[in-house]
């Protein structure tokens, strides 16, 4: 028996579904209502503020399938983001650089993922802890100077200034990770182990998956994708600063639940991650165009976050209901 | 003697330590090739844990195990399922996460983690299996957590079946499901059998064990009793090799019935009905008496009893309780009219696992064991708890144990403990033994017909007939979603009402 993939009531039972209908809709305001939304201005910033989001909010959503997360991500953007200016600065290399900002995230992600797989830890406090840390050591590095000037070489500058058709270099690269991941998460038997593992730890105990490495190899994951996102940040500022990631990992979260996603794991797409961080950008964009106070927002986001998710848990409740578990 | 080439798996000498308790202690018993060797004992004899061991889950204290002549060497899941074991787990082991496809082949990553999965084959070969044993409820692509609880356990069945082992475990694998489908699961493991599979078998169920089993080995606080063969196994030997004292047969059978019934009505459902789940439902509690009821697997029993005690929604339906009628159903105002409700699933609901026991008999009664500052006295508490503990014999190492590192048999005693202890009027108990040894059954039964001589009523469902017939003085028996009728004094019979549950009968007006 084969079973149509687009039924009507398939597409909305998607996890995803429900923020793709909103960001649809806040997408046909903007571009109805506002005269500059498709200025080109508009369109470059909209894509710089979603690309690096995107990579932070892929690698959460991954953690998030697992049934952990990362408070860390911020904090590691920054200390990336300054080591790669300082070793610019200082006459490295580009892709030494470049690998050495990448070093810093594989280095923070797996303490990380031994502190969370192995020791046993509670995520919210490992993360937190490793998250004051890295933050302690990107302050050091920038006591006495507030920003890190360094006349970035134009071989740097490309990779957050440079476009194809339009389209940021760094947009591209976030789509390329997108095709992978959904690819790697609907059909390689590695991607599906994370649902396993993250829908149920004890049974996948018992079917025998290696699920500490499995955390540790995420959170190294996550680790790459904020170093990404932090050179590709500095390299379209031409700057570092300490504030360089600050307040992402929530951001990122929040992104992730509304794309589907759950804090008690197994379930999550990346595509969901995506409209989820396009989401709270058009938000960004709907209040700056339509002059309504940024204060604003935090109020409507989080309005929007608590409506999404209780109605998510309130459809559960029903169905378990209906079927008897509870 | 055995022949000794007949014995494929070889317990030697297993022992299990938790903390100060033995768990298990020196098991050595050999299972031959091709039988279906069923495993017996209280709760807490230890069946559990040795099959945890066999399949590498759990790691003995001391001793070996042989299987095909060969010593394992490792104890963990990958390498058991290596040498052919399989296990099919009590507490399910499933990702309701995921598809019904997903369930049945969960190692698909070890074929290649640079490959991408052909979901059709993976679908067609899940169909295959799923029509193979005529289970044609779910679909392969279905999310399991709309699976119903027979029909998740169902799917780790077969994932275990077709995984091709040498060696199947299967831990209580017929306790959520109804008898239908446990006779379709028994027969399968005959054919298994049939094919040269060895099958080891925890039940609490005796007539399976006598019907299917080849040899039983018994367990005793984690001992080896002894292994019966076929022709040495009857429901008394069993029984008395379990609990190794001579076990009179007054278990399910009661002796005396209330001749008249008290007309003075306690406790009185009108009319409850829910569309799609429960038809127009009524059902009167006379004072003084037991009320029973029974349905097969589906039939709404459950969803009643959680209905009347306003723990489910309902459409329309009116209570009464002692001549008032209750206003708003809830659990809380039926709490507050001195109602409680036992719930049948011990492990989700109705104990608060990690806090200690004397903690959870305290907290209804916060009130009674405070002083006049609110302050609770320790002291009236842990005689109070102790009271109960002997009360019920229940077997803990201390006032602070926790539930959770209790047998079921415990955990159940410290339930209905909890409940008693706040002098009920009421008590709505659903299931209140499932999958709990045969002594813990009797206490519990004698507990439950002890408070109802002493005038507190009592409404048991439950899905075990021998249960109904030896607690209650009238049995309510329902049928597709309904009241199918009711049978009291000496006309309950096992065929009497199980007629009524797997007949429709429209004269029987309720």
């Amino acid at each position: 028996m084969k079973m149509s993939g687009l039924k009507l009531k398939n597409v909305i039972q998607r996890s995803e579904f429900a923020v793709i209908a909103i960001t649809i809709i806040l997408f046909v305001v903007l571009a109805t209502g506002s005269d500059i939304f498709f200025n080109v201005n508009n369109l470059n910033s909209l894509q710089t503020s979603i690309a690096p989001s995107a990579l932070v909010a892929f690698g959460m959503m991954l953690l998030l399938i697992l049934g952990v997360f990362d408070l860390s991500v911020g904090a590691t953007m920054a200390l990336v983001g300054i080591s790669v200016s300082t070793l610019l600065a200082s006459g490295v290399s580009v892709p030494l650089a470049v690998l050495g900002g990448f070093g810093i995230g594989v280095l923070v992600g797996f303490v990380n993922g031994i502190l969370v797989g192995v020791v046993g830890i509670n995520p919210l406090i490992a993360t937190i802890g490793i998250k004051f840390m890295v933050q302690g050591l990107a302050y050091m590095r920038m006591s006495n100077l507030y920003q890190v000037h360094p006349d970035f070489p134009a071989s740097f500058t490309i990779l957050g200034t440079g476009k194809l058709f339009g389209i940021y270099y760094q947009f591209l690269f976030m789509i390329v990770i997108l095709i992978i991941l959904s690819i790697f998460l609907k059909n390689n038997g590695i991607g599906r182990r994370l649902y396993y593992i993250g829908g149920n730890r004890n049974a996948s105990r018992l079917m025998g998956f290696n699920s500490k490495r499995m955390i540790i190899i995420i959170y190294i994951v996550i680790g790459l994708l904020a170093a990404a996102a932090a050179i590709f940040s500095i390299a379209r500022y031409g700057n570092a600063n300490r504030y360089l990631g600050s307040g992402i990992e929530m951001t990122a979260i929040i992104s992730c639940v509304l794309g589907g996603a759950s804090l008690s794991g197994g379930k999550g797409t990346a595509m969901g991650a995506l409209f989820g961080v396009i989401f709270m950008s058009l938000m960004t964009n709907f209040f700056n165009l339509f002059e309504v106070s940024s204060t604003w927002q935090d109020v409507v986001v989080g309005a929007i976050l608590i409506i999404v998710v209780a109605a998510d848990g309130y459809l559960t409740l029903k169905k378990n209901k209906e079927l008897g578990k509870i | 003697m055995n022949d000794m080439q007949d014995d494929l798996l070889k317990i030697k000498g297993i022992s299990k330590q938790y903390g100060v308790v033995k768990a298990l202690d020196e098991v050595s018993f050999s299972v031959r090739a091709g039988e279906i060797h069923a495993l017996l004992g209280e709760n807490g004899a230890g069946k559990s844990t040795l099959v945890k061991i066999i399949m590498g889950e759990e790691r003995p204290s001391a001793g070996s195990i042989e299987l095909d002549g060969k010593l394992m060497e490792e104890f963990h899941p990958n390498y058991s399922r290596g040498m052919g074991i399989q296990m099919v787990h009590q507490e399910l082991a499933v990702f309701e996460n995921m598809s019904v496809t997903e369930n049945l082949f969960p190692w698909m990553a070890d074929e290649g983690a640079v490959r991408s999965i052909k979901w059709e084959d993976y679908n067609s070969k899940a169909q295959e299996i799923l029509d193979s044993f005529e289970f044609r409820t779910v679909v392969p692509t279905q999310r399991m957590d709309t699976v119903n609880l027979a029909g998740q356990q169902m799917i780790e069945i077969l994932r275990c079946i077709y995984a091709n082992p040498k060696v199947l475990l299967l831990d209580e694998p017929t306790s959520g499901l109804n008898n239908e489908e446990a006779e379709r699961l028994m027969l399968t493991l005959k054919e298994l059998k049939a094919k040269g599979l060895t099958i080891i078998y925890i039940s609490h169920r005796l007539n399976e064990i006598l019907d299917y089993a080849d040899r039983v080995t018994v367990m005793r606080d984690g001992k080896f009793v002894c292994t019966l063969d076929k022709d040495e196994m009857n429901e008394q030997s069993l029984i008395n090799n379990m609990t190794g004292r001579e076990f009179s047969s007054t278990l399910y059978s009661r002796k005396t019935y209330k001749e008249t019934i008290n007309p003075d009505i306690m406790f009185e459902v009108k009319a409850l009905s829910k569309k799609k789940v429960l038809w127009s439902a009524s059902l009167k509690l006379f004072k003084g008496e037991v009320l029973g009821v029974f349905g097969l697997e589906g039939s709404g029993t459950d969803r009643l009893s959680r209905m009347m005690y306003g723990l489910e929604s309902v459409d329309e339906a009116d209570i009464w309780f002692e001549g008032i009628k209750i206003k708003r159903i809830t659990s809380a105002e039926m709490v507050k009219n001195g109602i409680l409700y036992l719930n049948g699933n011990r492990k989700y609901a109705g104990l608060l696992h990690d806090s200690s026991v004397m903690d959870n008999i305290s907290l209804p009664q916060l009130k009674t064991v405070s002083n006049k500052w609110t302050f609770i006295q320790t002291k009236k508490l842990a005689g109070i708890t102790k009271s109960f503990i002997e009360r019920f014999s229940i077997a803990i190492p201390s006032l602070k144990a926790c539930p959770r590192n209790l047998s079921g048999g415990n955990q159940q005693k410290v339930m209905l403990a909890t409940n008693i202890a706040t002098n009920p009027k009421l008590l709505i108990v659903n299931e209140p033994t499932r999958g709990i040894d045969v002594g813990a059954k009797v206490q519990i039964h004698n507990q439950l017909l002890n408070i109802a001589s002493e005038g507190v009523g009592i409404i048991v469902f439950s899905s075990e007939l021998p249960e109904l017939l030896s607690l209650s003085d009238r049995i309510i028996v329902m049928h597709e979603k309904r009241i199918n009728g009711e049978i009291s004094g000496k006309d309950m019979t096992e065929q009497s009402i199980m007629r009524l549950a797997s007949v429709r009968s429209e004269e029987v007006a309720v």
